[in-house]
């Protein structure tokens, strides 16, 4: 085991790719929430979508469904994904606590349930699909496959 | 004895090595499993929405007169606060047709289909508003087309087989279809002969405000109704805090100013309340 040298908290040997792969897929995410949460405020005038049936971002978007609780889920995406960035800067990925691997993937659990419940609103209940949503939806699923990889992959405890 | 203990300790490192390979290997073999059943799951969905069994029309029925009365009970005070709302489009543009009459009194004339997202979304201001002037009877609960309709099983009121009882306005509601678009109401003479003249592209719904004005398509979006029931509408409707709310309301204070100016301003509560009369301005 091996310890930060200026905090001296416990630390471990993760997979090169893990840090910059899953802080790649919270940036995207980031850009694509934001948009999406943009857009929300505006009305969806400039939401840049084709309309044409199975594809339709604004019927997504302004559907009863884009709210969970009250609360709109394209800003609940942007704050998922600002949480999820920190949670995955290396040295917290490096550092050896059980709490911070529960959280971080419980989150992004949580995050990809959503995420499959709104996959389910689209297909059968609003019956179309919205390319943005889709596109937050990849990105925290791919998230999800990082994040839970990357602890499998990485260096035993010597 | 040195030498036992080097082998006991090669040994127990080899031990300890498997045990961590061992670990590593199930820990894997989880995290496949898992991503796995994520993708079987997305599979799935997305099998069933292509391939499944495809959704049924809703089948029409009495309205519930809870619903009806949430409708037709919207206290003035809530109409005022709405005003004009949100998400309210499309309102009655003034013409000059002959007067249209019923029953001696001014009459509106509505053209829809019960298949139609758009008319769905239109009858709950057109509802709300007409009870501010009259009392509907046999409203039919039912809800627009199915997939792959636009905006599918929108739930709503038909006025197939309705009636309406009013000291100021006549009413004809005509639905020319079920929602799986089997013939229902016939659109015949009179009636026919104003859709045909004031409405050559045959949108649906078409609303004859009493010859002074028409209004085609819906002016409030349908998606904002999407899998709620009528109980659900008409509570969220009542509630001028709601998205619903805030469009239903403020397109039936728009309506209501349209019958307004065919009713000579009565009822007064009605006609003079600041929802109405700020409503009356859109009009053109």
């Amino acid at each position: 085991m091996t310890s930060d040298t200026t905090t001296g908290r416990p630390q471990r040997t993760i997979p090169g790719w893990l840090a910059p792969l899953s802080l790649t897929w919270c940036v995207l995410g980031l850009v694509v929430a934001a948009y999406l949460t943009y857009e929300h405020y505006t009305g969806s005038t400039t939401l840049a979508c084709p309309a044409s049936g199975a594809v339709d971002c604004a019927k997504v978007t302004s559907s009863a469904w884009s709210s969970i609780l009250g609360i709109p889920v394209a800003p609940l995406g942007l704050v998922f994904f600002a949480v999820m960035f920190v949670l995955c800067l290396p040295g917290l990925l490096r550092r050896r606590s059980a709490a911070l691997d529960v959280a971080r993937l419980g989150l992004c659990g949580i995050g990809l349930f959503i995420a499959l419940y709104l996959l389910w609103a689209e297909l059968f209940q609003i019956h179309a699909i919205c390319l943005w949503c889709t596109g937050v939806h990849v990105l925290t699923f791919l998230l999800f496959v990082t994040l839970l990889f990357g602890p499998v992959l990485s260096e035993p405890e010597s | 004895m040195a030498k036992s203990a080097r082998t006991n300790n090669v040994r127990l490192n080899q031990l300890r090595a498997q045990q961590q390979a061992a670990g590593r290997r199930r820990r894997l073999a989880i995290a496949i499993a898992a991503v796995a059943a994520i993708l079987l799951v997305v599979a799935v969905l997305i099998g069933v929405a292509l391939f499944g069994p495809k959704q049924q029309a809703v089948a029409s029925g009495p309205l519930d007169p809870a619903v009806y009365t949430t409708l037709s009970t919207v206290p003035v005070t809530t109409f005022d606060r709405v005003g004009l709302g949100e998400g309210v489009s499309n309102p009655p543009k003034q013409v000059s047709a002959p007067a249209l009459t019923t029953d001696g009194k001014p009459g509106v004339l509505y053209v829809g289909a019960e298949y139609c997202p758009f008319c769905a979304a239109e009858r709950w201001p057109f509802v709300v508003a007409m009870t501010r002037f009259g009392q509907f009877a046999n409203l039919q609960a039912t809800a627009s087309g199915a997939p792959p309709e636009a905006y599918p099983n929108t739930a709503t009121v038909s006025f197939h087989g309705a009636t309406y009882t009013s000291q100021y306005l006549g009413f004809t509601g005509i639905e020319t279809q079920t929602n799986t678009q089997q013939p229902l109401d016939q659109l015949t003479g009179d009636n026919k002969t104003i859709f045909d003249t004031y409405n050559p592209g045959g949108s649906i719904p078409f609303i004859d405000y009493g010859g002074k004005a028409t209004a085609t398509g819906a002016s409030v979006d349908p998606s904002i109704f999407a899998g709620k029931t009528q109980q659900q509408i008409s509570d969220d409707i009542a509630n001028p805090s709601t998205t619903i709310g805030k469009a239903v309301l403020g397109s039936a204070n728009v309506i209501s100013a349209q019958l307004c100016l065919l009713t000579n301003n009565q009822p007064a509560d009605v006609c003079t309340s600041p929802g109405v009369t700020g409503a009356a301005a859109t009009l053109k």
